[in-house]
């Protein structure tokens, strides 16, 4: 469930004005900020007069933009967002080698240290 | 007293107009050319200037300064086309430095023997008596007489013939009328004038023009006919151009400028090549293009209906036009149905399946294609919908509209809705990848949805979901405009 904010044209923005009316939905779970903004949001019960004179009732979700246009956005968002979670795991990885490298010094210093009192 | 009252369409302002017919003028059965009524009585720097009525001017008295009358046009408000002409009625014994009958800018002097000179272009003139200061003249008559050719002939009357000139313009004069009026209107010029004298007017100025007793007499696309009843007609400037002037039109409250006119727009978007018309019932506009977008110029209040027909396809929308100046918009689209009362329109859909809305309800409703419905059923805490077997272009269309005649307990808790997405797959609950729809649909009635910012071609789901008790739709319609 996401809180995405509606103008007066019942147009979609991730920021309040300070004008705009609040609506939670969970329409946009998963959409990036450009895909959001190009869209149009009619709650139940009030209506959207597009400039042609047809009525839309809601609720009723629309791009208000060329939809090809967001949709290339959000598929640049989720690449972007594969991306960096890939280099977050590249990254854990990485940290893992290290530790379990430290660790296997730590277990031979330790058996080294154990032999040293036996022979004694 | 007849008025000539042109009624346009108000399209522009100022009026554009040119002169057709100006190698016939000015309009006269005699030879003399010179219209008798132009001058008027009156003194000017000592010597009294008597009209006659006969066509001869009376000079009396002893110039005090340059003593002028003008006979005919003031500073050079007549065009004469190109051609040879004789000037003549000047008194014998007249000189440059005593009396004459010259033109405005006096390099045509008749001083008693007549004067013929050569046009060589249309040309801006105007003619008057000039007695020059110190001079004293008794009982002078003039006989003024301009005509054609290189001939001076004796002096005949000026007679107005009542023919015809022809004034075309670029604005779509759609109908005229005559009508009485006792006071004289006034056209206010800006660039270029028309200028119209009459001989009932008293005085007649450059900056204040006045007409009268025009008569219309005829009419015809792109063209005003301008009949000189008891008037004549003096355009400024050259004739062979293009003149803009102010022009006026009469209504019952008065004269108004012929742009206040009632006006209004209807800009229309259709499918290019179709054949379009804006109709108000008695008036057919039809559009001079079919490159799909045209606009209308109406001429008058009221509903006119626009229309858009190709072939079989018709699309129409009506437009209320309430005040002049208002500019209105429609888009006309042709209908595409998707599915219309037991017809699946399988070419276009691939026919109507059948499926849960959200995985989690599988095989918990029905869908029934019957002969003349569609029947969308699900049972308590089920779902279920009916889709489009194909995807469907919506590059061009604007709305999507269902019609649900009728409903079986629908509520908030058992809505019906509309998906339009880009693919089959449903989620748990609901359908995946969907780029548009219309939810809550709870009464029967025919619902849309915005699919104007769509160009990709996608599935439409028409479905019926549970949260608590069973419910059914019957869908008699789905179709894209």
């Amino acid at each position: 469930m996401k809180t995405i904010y509606i103008d007066s044209d019942y147009k979609c923005h991730v920021t309040d004005d300070g004008t705009m009316t609040a609506v939670e939905t969970d329409a946009f779970d998963g959409k990036c900020n450009t895909y959001i903004e190009g869209y149009r949001f009619v709650p139940s019960g009030e209506v959207w007069t597009r400039a042609d004179g047809v009525e839309f009732h809601g609720e009723m979700i629309a791009p208000a933009e060329d939809w090809r246009e967001l949709d290339n956005a959000q598929r640049n968002y989720e690449r972007e967002q594969y991306a960096a979670l890939t280099n977050e795991n590249e990254s854990l990885v990485a940290e893992n080698a290290e530790l379990l490298e430290a660790m296997a010094a730590m277990v031979d210093d330790v058996y080294n240290q154990d032999l040293e009192i036996m022979e004694e | 007293m007849g008025q000539a009252f042109l009624h346009g369409n108000g399209g522009s302002n100022p009026l554009n107009f040119k002169v057709v017919a100006s190698a016939d003028y000015p309009d006269s059965t005699s030879r003399n050319m010179i219209p008798d009524a132009y001058a008027k009585t009156a003194t000017s720097n000592g010597i009294t200037y008597t009209v006659n009525g006969d066509g001869s001017i009376t000079a009396n008295g002893t110039a005090t300064g340059l003593s002028v009358l003008n006979v005919w046009g003031n500073s050079n408000s007549l065009t004469l086309p190109a051609g040879t002409y004789t000037l003549s009625g000047c008194p014998s014994g007249g000189a440059v430095d005593t009396y004459r009958l010259c033109n405005n800018a006096t390099s045509i002097n008749d001083t008693g023997s007549g004067v013929t000179f050569t046009l060589t272009e249309d040309t801006a003139i105007s003619f008057k008596i000039r007695i020059q200061s110190g001079t004293t003249v008794s009982n002078l008559k003039f006989w003024p007489q301009l005509e054609k050719g290189s001939s001076k002939t004796s002096f005949v009357k000026y007679a107005q013939k009542g023919n015809t000139i022809w004034v075309k313009t670029s604005e779509t004069v759609v109908s005229w009328k005559m009508a009485k009026q006792s006071s004289i209107p006034t056209l206010t010029s800006v660039k270029g004038r028309l200028f119209i004298s009459y001989s009932s007017i008293d005085s007649v100025t450059t900056t204040n023009t006045n007409f009268d007793a025009l008569k219309i007499t005829a009419s015809q696309p792109n063209s005003i006919m301008v009949g000189l009843n008891a008037a004549y007609l003096n355009l400024d400037g050259t004739s062979s151009g293009w003149k803009q002037v102010y022009a006026y039109i009469y209504k019952s409250s008065g004269w108004v400028q012929f742009s206040s006119e009632f006006s209004a727009t209807i800009k229309v978007t259709y499918p290019s090549g179709s054949t379009l018309t804006c109709s108000n019932g008695s008036t057919t506009l039809t559009a001079t293009t079919t490159t799909g977008s045209y606009t209308f110029t109406v001429p008058n209040s009221g509903t006119w209906t626009v229309k858009a027909v190709s072939g079989s396809n018709t699309a129409s929308q009506s437009v209320s036009i309430t005040t002049s100046g208002q500019s209105a918009s429609v888009t006309l689209t042709y209908e595409v149905y998707l599915y219309n009362a037991g017809d699946q329109c399988t070419s276009l859909t691939g026919g109507w399946s059948n499926k849960e809305k959200g995985a989690s309800y599988a095989g918990s409703g029905s869908v029934t294609l019957d002969t003349s419905a569609m029947i969308i059923a699900c049972n308590t805490t089920g779902s279920r919908c009916a889709y489009t077997t194909k995807a469907i272009a919506l590059s061009g269309k604007t709305t999507l509209h269902v019609t649900i005649s009728s409903m079986s307990n629908l509520s908030s808790t058992v809505p019906a809705g509309i998906w339009v997405a880009t693919d089959t797959t449903v989620t748990s609950y609901s359908w995946a990848n969907v780029v548009a729809y219309k939810y809550d649909i709870t009464n029967t009635g025919t619902f849309t949805v915005d699919v104007s910012s769509l160009t990709t071609s996608c599935y439409i789901a028409i479905g019926i979901d549970s949260a608590g008790g069973a419910g059914s739709i019957t869908v008699s319609k789905v179709w894209l405009t």
